[in-house]
């Protein structure tokens, strides 16, 4: 299994990623992508800030992606998997990727249950904030998910 | 007594400039103990501080793990408060 993880400043390009994500022994790739939308709340919102605890935010993507391999998430964990993790760091406008997570594996059962194991674990997990820039003016953080003594 | 420096992050960050937070505690505090320390530094530099309830909904990490109910600060150190998260 291949893993690699970044947070970054840089936009996101999908086409970029696809390229580099080609792996010929593998029949099922999925690329999810996380975007800002323009609404949340019933409140316009023209832009997003994620904040970050760099190191234990790649302390939790790793943990995250080694229980993929060992739990049963993937049934076959000496499977040929290959895994990319991006998460934006700064402030991105509506539109732009926030998070994209690829998966490329032999089949597509695999990628699918991998793919939204990561997102739901991240979004729970991951020392990572989301502040919410309004079209009035007004900007807040959003309230998410305590974490426990996991990490 | 010790001294415990906290970085902070999320909705904290703007009580800090970008500084760590610095004071001192008794050797062998508690984590609620540390928390109620951390209320009162921030409302001693900003009077207008009122999120106590998230201080005491917030994790305290050392540089490595999130701290566990149980953790007792016995030397100097640096730690973080992380607010609930909210990545994706």
């Amino acid at each position: 299994m291949s893993v690699v993880f970044n947070l970054t400043e840089k936009s996101i390009v999908l086409a970029e990623i696809q390229e580099s994500f080609k792996d010929f022994s593998h029949g099922a790739q999925l690329f999810f992508l996380g975007v800002v939308r323009n609404n949340n709340n019933g409140k316009k919102v023209r832009a997003v800030s994620y904040d970050v605890h760099r190191e234990l935010a790649s302390k939790v993507f790793q943990e995250i992606c080694q229980e993929v391999y060992n739990s049963n998430v993937s049934k076959k964990p000496e499977s040929n998997i290959n895994i990319l993790l991006i998460h934006r760091v700064g402030t991105l406008q509506v539109g732009e990727c926030s998070v994209l997570i690829a998966v490329g594996a032999p089949h597509r059962d695999e990628v699918y249950r991998i793919s939204r194991h990561i997102i739901e674990e991240l979004k729970t997990r991951a020392p990572i904030w989301k502040k919410e820039h309004y079209e009035d003016g007004e900007s807040e953080w959003l309230k998410g998910h305590e974490l426990c003594g996991t990490l | 007594m010790i001294s415990v420096r906290f970085k902070l992050f999320g909705a904290f960050r703007k009580y800090s400039n970008g500084e760590n937070i610095e004071f001192q505690i008794p050797e062998n505090s508690g984590l609620n103990e540390v928390r109620y320390k951390l209320v009162q530094k921030l409302k001693e530099l900003h009077p207008e501080f009122n999120e106590e309830k998230l201080v005491f909904d917030s994790a305290i990490a050392n540089e490595t793990r999130i701290l566990a109910k149980e953790y007792l600060f016995e030397q100097d150190g640096s730690f973080s408060v992380l607010p609930p998260v909210c990545g994706g």
